[in-house]
């Protein structure tokens, strides 16, 4: 799974669960279809009573960034109420992105447990900001959680958990541009 | 030998033992009774000696999770049900265990049954109770309004009194806005929703089997869901109280074409002579039906011939439906609006019956079948005008109509009828020239005008009349044409009265209901309008000159 944008991968590559947030909905938005498309093929897991995902908006970025038809790559459920999301979750096999995985506000402890226990990789996508609300827990089991801004002429990428690199900020100018690692190819780790 | 006691069950009382059963006329008789409840557990545990417990017994039931144990435990105390809840998860609570401890003991609520001995019902299933039943409805300057200090007494649905204060009536069953305290009821209720109905209610009350009580104030779908319970419980499908709903994966593919509703024809804007409206009758609920769409089933077609549990319910509220039609247009209404939201309910996230692939194979079916109409249509010479969902306008031979249906009818294995002749028919357009498709008026065969989406219930009364003066200029015609040239002529003259109105009508002329309340647009915003503070004019007046403008977008261009 990757976000398309190459130092954020860098960063997160080796992270079981890693989660987005942003104020900005609209940012996360767009950036979440940008990361299903290039992590295709993949699960997606919608969370909530209407909306969270743009087929069309998918089918879009995707040809935009010469990726090719994701239509048959992308496997999708909708858990539409708080009871469905943990047994929505445990259905998945493999990679799985999940959409505002806490939006109902309920039961949150067994979503972040559903989540901890699965088998495969996780990137989930919160709206709202993290750091105050949402679920403590669900904090706890990211292995990291990266927070979107959106700045004039693109937007950051802030880490502000991590297991293997300090608290930094990545800019970058686009969400659907194919910019170069920037400054963040001096944070690889030595081999 | 002491008389047998007769009378309609109006309410029904929960005691340690038994029920009181309130009949009308204030007549009551008690009836020894437990209440049944059902506990999902591996084994009894201990709680089952609990002295509210009188039996306790181990069933096999099915359920959307596949075979399910459970101990159906009979309470002598319903109040006992609460710590069942706390601790265990319970199913078989909707319909109630006072719902299900009544029907067990033939005791069926607006049912004349007769006691001494086992209850027996006398009434037939679709007999309404002759009873007393009175809605008490309050009013304002405005209109009508649940603080209003004037009131209005409707008894079995006719205007009885009207008054202000508090009214003085005698009944078995009272719905009541305001202030109540003179109204003696068997039951008396203050109804939740603004357009409420007790006559329907209690018709929803009839066909659930359950007490008014347990319904009124509820949404549509309380009546519907106890409905759709008492099937599943008569093939001991156990009924969950919060259903976990997984859905099936699809690609995105799949979801593109699965997640849509149903079909819209755009018209082209114009006024059309000679077309005929043709619905389908209770589309949905008749897919349902027809198909056997069911959420126990969504996920295979197997169900070995036996119809699914709310395919069930519904073709018993069709049915009552069909019997009631012709003999009373209200209570086969307050049955239709069952069936109008069984299919939302079906796709319902909340809904104990709900499952989203069910809801999404009916709207395909639906598509499927207005397609099919739009094709067989075309193919016998008809012009297609407009398609919306579960109906069609279009226009040709009137001697090939029934043929048309038939072959619908034939093709598609649902009912199809004629919902309009219209003399003349026009669809309109938006402020940026696209067509609307649910937005159209036409004169009907007759000279009665059918509009749809023109005069909304939010808009200010003045704008309502203005567009209603409108619409009556053209309803005089019986040609497209002139109807055109009717509101276009009109148009200038009625445009400067309602400007002028716009300054000096009257205070009701500039009342908006917005969600049931009142508002005037005064010089300072709006207010909500309990009492007239004035109004802005120059508001007014720019909103009938924009509503003249988007008119004249409609009729200048012609067919």
């Amino acid at each position: 799974m990757r976000t398309g944008f190459d130092g954020l991968d860098e960063i997160i590559a080796d992270d079981w669960i890693v989660e987005f947030f942003s104020v900005n909905a609209r940012l996360l938005f767009s950036f979440y279809h940008r990361v299903i498309v290039e992590s295709a093929p993949v699960n997606v897991l919608v969370v909530g009573e209407r909306g969270g995902l743009d087929p069309y908006l998918l089918i879009q970025i995707a040809r935009a960034t010469g990726r090719g038809p994701v239509e048959e790559e992308l496997i999708v459920r909708r858990a539409f109420k708080a009871e469905d999301v943990p047994s929505s979750i445990e259905s998945f096999d493999g990679d799985l992105v999940v959409i505002d995985p806490y939006h109902h506000n309920k039961l949150q402890n067994r979503v972040a447990s559903a989540i901890k226990e699965r088998g495969g990789r996780t990137f989930l996508f919160s709206f709202g900001d993290r750091k105050r609300y949402g679920s403590a827990f669900g904090w706890h089991v990211a292995s990291s959680v990266i927070e979107l801004k959106e700045v004039e002429g693109g937007f950051k990428a802030k880490v502000v958990k991590s297991p293997s690199h300090p608290e930094l900020e990545l800019t970058f100018s686009s969400i659907f541009w194919r910019g170069d690692e920037g400054l963040s190819r001096w944070l690889r780790r030595s081999p | 030998m002491s008389a047998k006691l007769r009378g309609y069950v109006i309410d029904a009382i929960p005691i340690r033992g038994g029920i009181r059963v309130l009949l009308d006329d204030f007549k009551e008789v008690f009836l020894k009774s437990t209440f049944p409840i059902y506990v999902a557990a591996e084994s009894p545990p201990d709680f089952f000696e609990h002295p509210d417990v009188s039996s306790v017994e181990e069933e096999e039931w099915e359920s959307f999770e596949g075979p399910v144990k459970l101990y159906h435990v009979e309470l002598e105390d319903i109040g006992a049900l609460s710590a069942f809840r706390r601790k265990f998860r319970l199913y078989n609570t909707t319909p109630s265990p006072l719902a299900q401890a009544l029907v067990r003991l033939n005791v069926l609520p607006f049912r004349l049954v007769e006691f001494g001995g086992t209850p027996r019902v006398l009434s037939g299933p679709n007999d309404f109770p002759d009873i007393r039943y009175v809605e008490v409805r309050r009013y304002s300057w405005f209109g009508p309004d649940r603080k209003g200090k004037k009131y209005r007494v409707f008894l079995n649905g006719e205007l009885a009194e009207e008054g202000e204060g508090s009214p003085k009536v005698s009944c078995d069953v009272a719905y009541c806005e305001g202030e109540c305290g003179g109204v003696r009821a068997v039951i008396k209720l203050r109804p939740r929703s603004r357009d409420f109905s007790l006559k329907a209610d209690i018709e929803r009350s009839l066909v659930a089997r359950a007490l008014l009580r347990e319904i009124a104030g509820s949404s549509i779908g309380k009546a519907l869901t106890i409905n759709e319970a008492w099937v599943a419980i008569k093939r001991r499908f156990a009924v969950p109280d919060a259903k976990v709903n997984v859905e099936r994966p699809k690609t995105l593919k799949e979801l593109i074409e699965d997640d849509r509703a149903g079909l819209i024809v755009f018209p082209r804007p114009g006024f059309y002579d000679a077309a005929y409206q043709l619905d389908f009758t209770s589309m949905y609920p008749s897919i349902i039906v027809s198909r056997n769409i069911s959420p126990e089933n969504a996920h295979s077609k197997a169900s070995g011939g036996q119809l699914g549990i709310v395919p069930e319910a519904l073709k018993g509220l069709l049915e009552v439906r069909q019997a009631l039609k012709g003999v009373d247009e209200e209570r086969a209404d307050a049955v239709k609006l069952m069936l109008v939201a069984s299919f939302g309910y079906l796709g319902y996230r909340n809904s104990k019956f709900g499952r989203v692939e069910a809801y999404e194979e009916v709207t395909r079916a639906a598509r499927e079948a207005l397609r099919e109409a739009i094709g067989l249509a075309e193919k016998r010479g008809f012009e297609v005008l407009h398609g919306i969902v579960d109906s069609l306008t279009v226009r040709g031979p009137r001697e090939g109509l029934e043929g048309l249906i038939g072959s619908i009818e034939e093709a598609t294995g649902l009912r199809m009828r004629v919902d309009a002749e219209y003399d003349w028919v026009a669809f309109t357009r938006g402020l940026l020239g696209e067509p609307h498709p649910q937005r159209y008026f036409g004169r009907v065969r007759g000279g009665a005008l059918k509009v749809r989406g023109v005069i909304k219930a939010n808009q200010p009364n003045l704008i309502k009349g203005f567009l209603l003066e409108l619409l009556s200029a053209a309803s005089r015609e019986v040609r497209g044409e002139d109807a055109r040239r009717a509101m276009l002529d009109a148009l200038p003259s009625l445009t400067e009265k309602y400007v002028r109105l716009s300054a000096d009508g009257e205070p009701l002329d500039y009342v908006m209901m917005v969600r049931g309340t009142p508002y005037v647009r005064g010089v300072g915003g709006f207010y909500r309008a309990y009492a007239y503070r004035g109004h802005d004019p120059i508001y007014y007046a720019g909103y009938v000159r924009r509503t003249a403008k988007e008119v004249r977008g409609w009729l200048e261009d012609g067919i």
